[in-house]
Protein backbone atom coordinates (compact mmCIF):
# COMPACT_ATOMS: atom_id res chain seq x y z
CA UNK A 1 0.00 0.00 0.00
CA UNK A 2 1.33 3.33 -0.75
CA UNK A 3 0.17 6.84 0.14
CA UNK A 4 1.01 9.77 -1.56
CA UNK A 5 0.50 13.52 -1.10
CA UNK A 6 1.23 15.89 -4.49
CA UNK A 7 -0.06 19.42 -4.58
CA UNK A 8 1.13 21.39 -7.51
CA UNK A 9 -0.48 24.57 -8.79
CA UNK A 10 -2.94 23.27 -11.43
CA UNK A 11 -5.00 26.84 -12.73
CA UNK A 12 -3.38 29.95 -13.61
CA UNK A 13 -5.95 32.85 -14.53
CA UNK A 14 -4.92 36.27 -15.54
CA UNK A 15 -8.14 38.36 -15.71
CA UNK A 16 -8.01 41.48 -18.22
CA UNK A 17 -7.35 43.72 -15.53
CA UNK A 18 -4.75 42.16 -14.77
CA UNK A 19 -5.82 40.47 -11.58
CA UNK A 20 -4.26 36.85 -11.56
CA UNK A 21 -6.00 33.77 -9.65
CA UNK A 22 -4.18 30.55 -9.00
CA UNK A 23 -5.13 27.47 -7.78
CA UNK A 24 -3.22 24.61 -5.98
CA UNK A 25 -5.10 21.16 -6.20
CA UNK A 26 -3.69 19.19 -3.21
CA UNK A 27 -3.69 15.40 -4.14
CA UNK A 28 -3.62 12.13 -1.82
CA UNK A 29 -3.40 8.84 -3.82
CA UNK A 30 -3.33 5.47 -2.54
CA UNK A 31 -2.10 2.98 -4.97
CA UNK A 32 -2.77 5.41 -7.70
CA UNK A 33 -6.53 6.15 -6.62
CA UNK A 34 -7.48 9.10 -5.48
CA UNK A 35 -8.89 9.49 -1.71
CA UNK A 36 -9.24 13.21 -1.73
CA UNK A 37 -8.55 16.33 -3.27
CA UNK A 38 -8.73 19.67 -1.80
CA UNK A 39 -7.97 23.44 -3.36
CA UNK A 40 -6.35 26.49 -1.72
CA UNK A 41 -6.93 29.64 -3.88
CA UNK A 42 -5.04 33.10 -3.88
CA UNK A 43 -5.33 36.13 -5.92
CA UNK A 44 -3.29 38.61 -6.57
CA UNK A 45 -3.64 42.17 -7.82
CA UNK A 46 -1.59 43.96 -10.11
CA UNK A 47 2.45 45.12 -8.31
CA UNK A 48 1.37 43.24 -5.52
CA UNK A 49 4.63 42.21 -3.60
CA UNK A 50 5.37 38.49 -4.91
CA UNK A 51 7.22 37.34 -1.94
CA UNK A 52 6.52 33.45 -1.09
CA UNK A 53 4.20 33.40 -4.26
CA UNK A 54 5.11 29.88 -6.51
CA UNK A 55 7.64 30.31 -9.53
CA UNK A 56 5.70 29.64 -12.24
CA UNK A 57 2.83 32.38 -11.11
CA UNK A 58 5.50 35.11 -10.45
CA UNK A 59 6.64 34.42 -13.92
CA UNK A 60 3.31 35.16 -15.21
CA UNK A 61 3.10 38.40 -13.28
CA UNK A 62 6.00 39.93 -14.20
CA UNK A 63 4.60 39.34 -18.07
CA UNK A 64 1.39 40.14 -17.55
CA UNK A 65 1.89 43.22 -14.61
CA UNK A 66 3.45 45.77 -17.03
CA UNK A 67 3.82 49.46 -15.91
CA UNK A 68 0.69 50.47 -17.70
CA UNK A 69 -1.73 47.61 -16.41
CA UNK A 70 -0.56 48.33 -12.80
CA UNK A 71 -1.24 51.94 -13.22
CA UNK A 72 -4.61 51.04 -14.93
CA UNK A 73 -5.21 49.12 -11.75
CA UNK A 74 -4.55 51.47 -9.54
CA UNK A 75 -5.91 54.09 -11.11
CA UNK A 76 -9.79 52.10 -11.24
CA UNK A 77 -9.35 50.83 -7.68
CA UNK A 78 -8.93 54.42 -6.54
CA UNK A 79 -11.91 55.58 -8.72
CA UNK A 80 -13.76 52.46 -7.23
CA UNK A 81 -13.28 53.21 -3.52
CA UNK A 82 -15.18 56.64 -3.93
CA UNK A 83 -15.40 57.29 -0.44
CA UNK B 1 -27.84 -2.57 -39.90
CA UNK B 2 -30.61 -4.59 -38.23
CA UNK B 3 -30.90 -4.73 -34.35
CA UNK B 4 -28.82 -7.24 -32.65
CA UNK B 5 -27.99 -8.51 -29.40
CA UNK B 6 -25.03 -10.01 -29.04
CA UNK B 7 -22.40 -11.21 -26.67
CA UNK B 8 -19.14 -8.75 -26.49
CA UNK B 9 -16.47 -9.40 -28.41
CA UNK B 10 -13.69 -7.96 -25.99
CA UNK B 11 -12.42 -9.00 -22.47
CA UNK B 12 -14.09 -5.55 -21.34
CA UNK B 13 -17.59 -5.92 -23.40
CA UNK B 14 -20.03 -8.30 -21.86
CA UNK B 15 -22.93 -8.00 -23.99
CA UNK B 16 -24.00 -5.41 -26.87
CA UNK B 17 -27.45 -4.60 -27.74
CA UNK B 18 -27.80 -2.76 -31.05
CA UNK B 19 -30.05 -0.55 -32.57
CA UNK B 20 -31.20 -0.31 -36.35
CA UNK B 21 -29.98 3.26 -38.21
CA UNK B 22 -33.27 4.01 -38.15
CA UNK B 23 -34.54 4.04 -34.66
CA UNK B 24 -33.71 4.27 -30.88
CA UNK B 25 -32.38 1.62 -28.46
CA UNK B 26 -35.12 1.04 -25.72
CA UNK B 27 -34.85 -1.18 -22.50
CA UNK B 28 -38.30 -2.37 -21.86
CA UNK B 29 -40.05 -3.11 -18.42
CA UNK B 30 -42.03 -6.58 -17.91
CA UNK B 31 -45.19 -5.42 -18.57
CA UNK B 32 -43.99 -3.50 -22.20
CA UNK B 33 -43.19 -0.19 -20.61
CA UNK B 34 -40.46 1.78 -22.01
CA UNK B 35 -37.60 2.58 -18.96
CA UNK B 36 -34.65 3.73 -20.92
CA UNK B 37 -34.31 5.11 -24.35
CA UNK B 38 -30.61 6.07 -26.22
CA UNK B 39 -31.60 8.21 -29.10
CA UNK B 40 -29.60 8.00 -32.54
CA UNK B 41 -27.83 11.07 -30.92
CA UNK B 42 -26.65 9.29 -28.32
CA UNK B 43 -29.48 11.22 -26.14
CA UNK B 44 -30.08 8.88 -22.93
CA UNK B 45 -33.55 9.38 -22.08
CA UNK B 46 -34.66 7.84 -18.07
CA UNK B 47 -38.37 7.59 -18.35
CA UNK B 48 -38.83 6.73 -14.84
CA UNK B 49 -36.73 8.24 -11.56
CA UNK B 50 -33.02 7.84 -11.79
CA UNK B 51 -31.38 6.35 -9.17
CA UNK B 52 -26.81 7.04 -8.70
CA UNK B 53 -25.95 5.20 -5.52
CA UNK B 54 -22.60 6.96 -5.27
CA UNK B 55 -21.13 9.44 -7.36
CA UNK B 56 -22.35 11.04 -10.92
CA UNK B 57 -19.69 13.02 -13.19
CA UNK B 58 -21.21 15.81 -15.81
CA UNK B 59 -18.67 17.54 -18.34
CA UNK B 60 -15.97 14.87 -18.82
CA UNK B 61 -15.48 15.21 -14.89
CA UNK B 62 -14.14 11.64 -13.04
CA UNK B 63 -16.84 10.82 -10.16
CA UNK B 64 -15.08 11.14 -7.00
CA UNK B 65 -14.32 8.07 -5.42
CA UNK B 66 -15.44 9.38 -1.70
CA UNK B 67 -19.30 10.11 -0.82
CA UNK B 68 -21.72 10.14 -3.41
CA UNK B 69 -22.52 13.47 -5.69
CA UNK B 70 -22.87 15.21 -8.40
CA UNK B 71 -18.82 15.72 -9.88
CA UNK B 72 -17.86 18.41 -11.64
CA UNK B 73 -14.79 19.26 -14.25
CA UNK B 74 -12.25 20.69 -11.99
CA UNK B 75 -12.23 23.53 -14.41
CA UNK B 76 -16.21 25.06 -15.31
CA UNK B 77 -17.55 24.61 -19.21
CA UNK B 78 -19.56 27.38 -18.65
CA UNK B 79 -23.22 27.42 -19.66
CA UNK B 80 -25.13 30.69 -20.84
CA UNK B 81 -28.30 28.74 -20.01
CA UNK B 82 -29.72 30.09 -17.31
CA UNK B 83 -31.63 27.43 -15.87
CA UNK B 84 -28.32 24.80 -15.84
CA UNK B 85 -25.68 24.66 -12.85
CA UNK B 86 -22.32 24.71 -14.59
CA UNK B 87 -20.02 24.81 -11.90
CA UNK B 88 -19.35 23.64 -8.04
CA UNK B 89 -15.94 23.95 -5.97
CA UNK B 90 -14.90 24.15 -2.15
CA UNK B 91 -11.60 25.29 -1.22
CA UNK B 92 -9.56 27.69 1.45
CA UNK B 93 -7.97 30.86 0.06
CA UNK B 94 -5.30 33.54 1.52
CA UNK B 95 -7.25 36.33 3.12
CA UNK B 96 -4.62 39.57 3.78
CA UNK B 97 -5.06 43.31 4.08
CA UNK B 98 -3.90 46.05 2.03
CA UNK B 99 -3.56 50.13 2.91
CA UNK B 100 -3.42 52.21 -0.01
CA UNK B 101 -3.16 49.04 -2.01
CA UNK B 102 -0.12 47.82 -0.53
CA UNK B 103 0.83 45.90 2.54
CA UNK B 104 4.58 46.81 3.03
CA UNK B 105 5.84 44.85 6.65
CA UNK B 106 1.87 43.31 7.41
CA UNK B 107 2.35 40.24 9.26
CA UNK B 108 -0.56 37.97 10.77
CA UNK B 109 -0.47 35.42 13.03
CA UNK B 110 0.67 31.95 12.23
CA UNK B 111 -1.38 29.64 10.63
CA UNK B 112 -4.60 31.01 11.31
CA UNK B 113 -4.10 34.53 10.59
CA UNK B 114 -4.98 34.53 7.27
CA UNK B 115 -7.54 31.64 6.79
CA UNK B 116 -10.57 31.83 4.22
CA UNK B 117 -13.01 29.40 3.08
CA UNK B 118 -15.24 29.53 -0.27
CA UNK B 119 -17.52 27.52 -2.05
CA UNK B 120 -18.52 28.72 -5.44
CA UNK B 121 -21.57 27.70 -7.22
CA UNK B 122 -22.66 28.00 -10.66
CA UNK B 123 -21.76 31.74 -10.86
CA UNK B 124 -21.90 32.77 -7.12
CA UNK B 125 -19.15 32.71 -4.37
CA UNK B 126 -20.09 32.41 -1.13
CA UNK B 127 -16.55 33.43 1.19
CA UNK B 128 -15.58 33.60 4.83
CA UNK B 129 -12.48 34.33 6.39
CA UNK B 130 -10.57 35.37 9.58
CA UNK B 131 -7.63 37.85 9.27
CA UNK B 132 -5.33 38.20 12.73
CA UNK B 133 -2.45 40.78 12.18
CA UNK B 134 0.50 40.83 14.54
CA UNK B 135 1.75 44.03 12.45
CA UNK B 136 0.14 46.33 10.31
CA UNK B 137 3.13 47.35 8.58
CA UNK B 138 3.38 50.86 6.97
CA UNK B 139 1.40 50.97 4.00
CA UNK B 140 -1.04 53.88 4.07
CA UNK B 141 -4.49 54.52 2.54
CA UNK B 142 -8.07 52.98 2.86
CA UNK B 143 -7.81 49.13 4.06
CA UNK B 144 -9.31 46.05 2.01
CA UNK B 145 -9.20 42.85 2.09
CA UNK B 146 -7.29 41.15 -0.69
CA UNK B 147 -6.98 37.74 -2.01
CA UNK B 148 -10.74 36.78 -2.80
CA UNK B 149 -10.16 33.07 -4.56
CA UNK B 150 -12.45 34.76 -7.95
CA UNK B 151 -12.61 38.12 -9.45
CA UNK B 152 -16.36 39.69 -9.14
CA UNK B 153 -18.29 40.48 -11.99
CA UNK B 154 -17.41 43.29 -14.85
CA UNK B 155 -20.57 45.15 -14.68
CA UNK B 156 -19.75 48.26 -14.26
CA UNK B 157 -20.34 49.92 -10.95
CA UNK B 158 -22.15 47.61 -9.52
CA UNK B 159 -21.26 47.19 -5.47
CA UNK B 160 -22.37 44.07 -3.38
CA UNK B 161 -22.47 44.39 0.04
CA UNK B 162 -20.41 41.89 2.32
CA UNK B 163 -20.93 41.53 5.80
CA UNK B 164 -18.11 42.28 9.09
CA UNK B 165 -19.17 39.91 11.37
CA UNK B 166 -16.90 40.32 14.33
CA UNK B 167 -13.65 42.63 14.73
CA UNK B 168 -11.69 43.33 17.35
CA UNK B 169 -8.45 46.14 17.96
CA UNK B 170 -9.67 48.86 15.83
CA UNK B 171 -8.98 52.45 17.02
CA UNK B 172 -11.03 55.84 16.92
CA UNK B 173 -13.93 54.03 15.05
CA UNK B 174 -16.88 56.41 15.00
CA UNK B 175 -19.59 54.46 13.13
CA UNK B 176 -20.23 50.56 12.60
CA UNK B 177 -18.24 48.81 9.94
CA UNK B 178 -19.03 48.22 6.10
CA UNK B 179 -17.47 46.10 3.40
CA UNK B 180 -18.48 45.61 -0.33
CA UNK B 181 -17.01 44.39 -3.24
CA UNK B 182 -16.73 46.43 -6.21
CA UNK B 183 -16.88 45.31 -9.99
CA UNK B 184 -14.11 43.62 -11.38
CA UNK B 185 -12.48 43.07 -8.17
CA UNK B 186 -10.64 40.77 -5.83
CA UNK B 187 -10.86 42.74 -3.01
CA UNK B 188 -13.15 44.11 -0.53
CA UNK B 189 -13.78 47.61 0.54
CA UNK B 190 -13.93 48.19 4.24
CA UNK B 191 -16.09 51.50 5.33
CA UNK B 192 -17.59 52.91 8.32
CA UNK B 193 -20.90 54.42 8.67
CA UNK B 194 -21.86 58.33 9.48
CA UNK B 195 -25.00 59.90 9.44
CA UNK B 196 -25.23 60.60 5.71
CA UNK B 197 -22.36 58.50 4.75
CA UNK B 198 -19.67 55.92 4.52
CA UNK B 199 -16.51 56.76 5.00
CA UNK B 200 -13.23 54.55 4.35
CA UNK B 201 -11.24 52.88 6.95
CA UNK B 202 -7.71 53.90 6.87
CA UNK B 203 -4.60 52.71 8.27
CA UNK B 204 -4.57 55.15 11.01
CA UNK B 205 -7.73 52.92 12.45
CA UNK B 206 -6.26 49.28 12.35
CA UNK B 207 -3.96 48.72 15.17
CA UNK B 208 -0.92 45.65 15.56
CA UNK B 209 -3.40 43.71 16.87
CA UNK B 210 -6.55 44.30 14.51
CA UNK B 211 -8.51 41.31 13.68
CA UNK B 212 -11.24 40.80 11.57
CA UNK B 213 -14.38 38.17 10.65
CA UNK B 214 -16.26 38.67 7.44
CA UNK B 215 -18.59 36.69 5.28
CA UNK B 216 -20.35 37.04 1.89
CA UNK B 217 -21.37 36.41 -1.98
CA UNK B 218 -20.89 37.91 -4.97
CA UNK B 219 -21.38 36.79 -8.38
CA UNK B 220 -18.43 36.17 -10.89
Amino acid sequence: MSISKTTAVDQITVTENGIILYREATHIMEDGKELSKTYHRTSLTPGQDLTGQPANVVAICNVAWTAEVIAAYQAASAAQQGV
Amino acid sequence: MASSISAGTTSSTALVATADTSGALELKTNNGTTALTISTAQAVTFAGTATFPTTLGVGGATPSTSGSGISFPATQSASSDANTLDDYEEGTWTAGVSFGGNAVGVTYTATTGQYGLYTKIGNRVYWSCAIRLTNKGSSTGALKITGLPFTSQSVISYNEAQVIAYYENFVGLTGALNARISNASNTVDITQSSATTCTNITDTFVSNTTYITASGSYAV
